[in-house]
């Protein structure tokens, strides 16, 4: 009888928890079918014991997939705080099936390692306990790719694209998933925005590929390349991540992650209107902040390097800071100091709303200091009324009420982590300095990846403690979906009736 | 299907909840901002603020490649601006919501292809009502030969004595089938071993002929009913003193303003036209309210409709009816008090989403306390359901058929009925169901 009856009356919590159920279902079988694909890549290798353990993840994931989702009804209809809590909780679980490939294959045989490792890759992060990757089995190499790939542009957004993921209920969750304050529609159904911007997304990635693999890639590390790239992942195959390539593979990849640094909503519509991109006062923003960090690292790499190589270091680094990917043609660790400060500062800036970066976002920037200036002017008039605009457009209270309690947020999750992970620290044997504990930090919150001292470029995250591995984690999910899907989680209201 | 909802009110946003969880792509044109900020937050459509007759936001809304354009913001004139407009940018179809019949006339030539008129609708429901005395709903289909009468279970109704499927054998000699019950707000889609409690809202399907052994069983007792008291001197209320008249039934007006008074005593002859404010409970004493009056209360605010319902059932009147601009208030406040409600904007978008399946359905009935709707369609001849019994159709858990109208007999048909081609075939259904079932039939 109780498949006739709608469910709108019974607790939030367990209408709550049925939902994370449901959406699990769901996405739990697309992770299944990425790593059947690492299998198949794994068997054109001759991989064959490495192939079969990825298959066997596979079988696992699927099966926990269908069950749920057999027995799970289809809930009825979320309101938006479920629809942020749903996908908090749905990451913390597929972090941990993702990890199957690396425990099972024995790839990475520690837990903590390997849900280290599976959510550095979905949430686009790119920090990683491997010295060298490598030494990695290609399966479980191209698995490490494929979910930045997925996480890139949201796994539950691919879920609302594909099925009609619980109706309206999908756009409350592919909204939780989408970095930036609101997505931006492209048609009046969430399920064709979101099919639309995958699909432009799958095909910047294609062309990424092919214009790697005409230079010194191989078509492996081409296709590995691109997918970190796109998403602003940041994992590679090699231990010094892009500093052994070409510089045209260099420059190739700092216009890509520039690219995935833009709004793919912007793309969409530029498609035919390349001058769309200009008109966007989010995008020049954007290119305005990224053409600032080049001069001014250009200018203090200049008295030690060759002009060009100056120029496409700080390029491509600065670039890659700010989009949040990740990658290093170079170890920040060693430039001046004066520099390496830049580099923290660039760790919290973030591309466009809408891409596939992490970080506090352009938009928000941009809104952060227009509303600063407009206090500021009050200041002034008393009795003016300041309007804060952005691209245009008047941003209302609520917006820059969120826009700033966002920025509040990080800013407490940066400092109090900070403190805790230097605490974790004191306990073990080894001590991290403050650098290498606050970079850590924000290079996890921001989805960046390597930070300085220990965890720089040219080092990782092994010999971190178990405990700091997992606070690191977390905080990567809580960066990845910007703060409050997670934080809502820990609010009292969701969880009484 | 491409569509653009103008005005945000209760039709529009009731509308755009509607389409939008059915699948059809929806945008809605609003001028506050703050509702269309609000409606963004709940549906999955794109709303646009603006002026929805303006050329330059209606473009934004491709109206040139929308096949529908529903205005229904609370300007007669606006809505006809916007069909006009949308129809020179080239939408195919427009309907527009016209409360005044005067500005009605004429429409079709300013690009207007359908008016909606709620109230006619909404008047006749009222007859309906007042006719069978305790349901809250009586709707017709297949021309009126099969009628769906909805009421709350009375305390020891013949309903109410076990399984639906045992009821069905005792009750034989005449047709009829439960289609759903509503009860704490979820609705209950009726099978065999389904228990009928006092107080669900019953949903059931009969002939004409039967309505009275339909209302019998839910314990509805049905009251002779001779005189309606309208509050209130609006548009509705004039079309119900009419039809109220024309029932049989002696009707007063009360109306707070001496100028409208007069105007209505002058248009309507036949009614007692009070000038006095209806909530006031000496004005109701001098009319010396019994158990055979109705009090209606018909004006254009939900507070005194409801106040002026209450303090006539307070007053002796044996029943009172309330018209609610805010829809979810007929559902909310049905049986608390006053007898029933009714929303002329509930049967606006009735009558709307009608139109949007017009085709394939041939009449839509919507109810104020369930998303499940009520639907008539001709089953066409090479669907999946022709020549076959209704037990052998597999319909979705969510469906129920309630009546069957062949060659112009109708009935209530059981599991062994076999479905024809060119049958009218009406049923209940869940909103997720309802793509599924009307395929199924006409496809």
């Amino acid at each position: 009888m109780t498949d006739t009856e709608q469910l709108s009356n019974q607790p939030l919590a367990i209408n709550l928890l049925k939902t994370v159920a449901y959406v699990l279902g769901s996405v739990l079988l697309f992770i299944a079918i990425a790593m059947a694909a690492s299998a198949v890549v794994s068997v054109l290798y001759s991989e064959y014991e490495t192939a079969m353990w990825i298959l066997v993840s596979a079988l696992i994931t699927a099966a926990f997939g269908y069950t749920t989702r057999r027995v799970v009804q289809r809930p009825t209809s979320i309101t938006v705080k479920q629809g942020f809590a749903t996908v908090g909780l749905a990451w913390f679980v597929f972090s941990i099936f993702g990890a199957l490939p690396y425990l099972l294959s024995g790839a990475i045989p520690s837990i903590s390692d390997a849900v280290f490792e599976t959510a550095s890759g979905f949430t686009t992060t790119g920090a990683s306990i491997l010295p060298d990757p490598g030494v990695l089995p290609k399966g479980i190499s191209f698995w490490r790719a494929l979910t930045q790939w997925l996480g890139g542009m949201g796994v539950i957004v691919l879920g609302v694209a594909i099925l009609p993921l619980l109706g309206t209920g999908g756009m409350q969750l592919a909204r939780a998933e989408s970095p930036g304050p609101t997505p931006d529609r492209l048609t009046p159904r969430f399920q064709g925005t979101a099919k639309r911007l995958w699909i432009i997304y799958a095909i910047i990635t294609v062309v990424e590929m092919g214009f790697l693999w005409v230079g010194d890639m191989t078509g492996f590390q081409a296709v590995i390349h691109s997918l970190t790239t796109m998403s602003t992942g940041g994992f590679g195959t090699e231990a010094n991540s892009i500093a052994g390539f070409s510089s045209y593979t260099k420059w190739v990849i700092t216009f890509f992650m520039f690219v995935a640094g833009v709004s793919f909503a912007l793309h969409f519509r530029a498609w035919s209107k390349p001058l769309r991109y200009w008109k966007n006062s989010e995008f020049r923003l954007y290119s305005l902040i990224i053409v600032g960090a080049i001069v001014i690292i250009a200018g203090g790499l200049i008295s030690d390097l060759e002009p060009m190589e100056a120029v496409q270091d700080a390029a491509f680094n600065a670039i890659s800071l700010v989009t949040t990917t990740g990658f290093a043609s170079t170890d920040w660790g060693m430039w001046r100091p004066a520099l390496q400060i830049m580099v923290v500062g660039l760790m919290f800036l973030g591309g466009m709303a809408g891409s596939t970066a992490g970080g506090m976002k352009t938009f928000r920037l941009g809104v952060l200091s227009k509303a600063a200036y407009a206090d500021l002017r009050r200041l002034v008039h008393p009795r003016g009324i300041f309007v804060t605009r952005f691209g245009g457009k008047r941003v209302t209270d609520p917006i820059i009420e969120a826009v700033q309690s966002y920025f509040l947020f990080y800013m407490m999750l940066f400092i109090t982590s900070t403190f805790v992970l230097a605490f974790i620290d004191a306990n073990a044997s080894e001590g991290l300095d403050l650098v290498t504990a606050a970079t850590a930090v924000a290079a996890s919150i921001g989805n960046i990846g390597p930070g300085l001292g220990e965890v720089g470029p040219a080092g990782n995250y092994a010999g971190l403690p178990d405990l700091a591995k997992w606070l690191l984690s977390s905080l990567m999910i809580v960066g990845r979906l910007e703060i409050f899907p997670v934080l809502v989680l820990f609010t009292r209201d969701l969880w009484r009736r | 299907m491409r569509i653009i909802i103008v005005g945000a009110g209760a039709v529009g946003s009731y509308l755009a909840e509607r389409l939008s969880a059915e699948g059809q792509d929806v945008v809605v044109i609003e001028y506050d901002e703050r509702r269309a900020a609000q409606l963004q937050e709940t549906i999955d459509a794109l709303v646009l603020t603006g002026n929805g007759a303006s050329k330059k936001v209606l473009e934004q809304a491709n109206a040139d490649k929308s096949d529908l354009l529903i205005a229904v913001s609370n300007s007669d004139g606006a809505n006809v601006l916007a069909c006009f407009t949308a129809t020179e940018l080239g939408t195919k179809t427009t309907i527009a919501r016209i409360e005044d019949p005067e500005i009605r006339e004429g429409a079709d030539r300013l690009g207007v292809d359908v008016v909606i008129d709620p109230s006619a609708t909404a008047a006749e429901e009222l007859v309906g009502i007042v006719g069978l005395g305790g349901a809250s709903e009586v709707i017709q289909f297949a021309d009126g030969k099969l009628v769906m009468v909805g009421g709350i279970v009375a305390p020891n109704a013949p309903i109410t004595g076990g399984p639906l499927r045992d009821l069905r054998i005792r009750q034989a000699e005449w047709g009829w089938v439960v289609a759903a019950l509503v009860r704490d707000g979820r609705t209950i889609v009726a099978h065999g071993d389904t228990l009928v409690r006092t107080g669900d809202h019953a949903l059931l399907m009969t002939t004409d002929d039967r309505v009275e052994d339909a209302t019998k069983i839910l314990g509805l007792k049905r009251r002779n009913l001779d005189r309606a008291i309208i509050m209130g001197g609006t548009r509705l209320a004039e079309l119900t003193a009419d039809v109220m008249s024309e029932a049989g039934l002696s009707v007063v007006i009360i109306d707070e303003d001496a100028d409208r008074c007069t105007a209505l005593a002058s248009r309507h002859s036949q009614a007692l036209v009070i000038c006095g404010d209806p909530t006031d409970p000496d004005v109701l004493a001098d009319l010396d309210l019994g158990p055979k009056d109705v009090a209606i209360g018909l004006t254009g605010w939900d507070e005194v409709n409801l106040l002026g319902c209450l303090v006539a059932k307070a007053s002796g009147s044996g029943m009172a009816i309330s018209r609610f601009n805010r829809i979810s208030y007929v559902g909310l406040l049905s049986g608390l008090g006053i007898d029933a409600a009714v929303s002329s904007r509930l049967m606006a978008a009735s009558a709307i989403l009608r139109f949007v399946r017009h085709g394939q359905v041939e009449q839509v009935a919507t109810f104020s306390d369930t998303d499940a709707e009520a639907l008539e369609v001709e089953v066409s001849t090479g669907s999946e359901a022709c020549n076959k019994t209704l037990f052998d159709l597999n319909l979705p858990v969510g469906v129920i058929v309630g009546g069957i109208s062949r060659d112009g007999t109708t009935f209530v048909p059981d599991g062994s009925t076999v479905v024809r081609g060119g049958d009218h075939i009406i049923f209940f259904s869940l909103p997720r169901d309802i793509e599924e079932s009307v395929a199924l039939f006409t496809a």
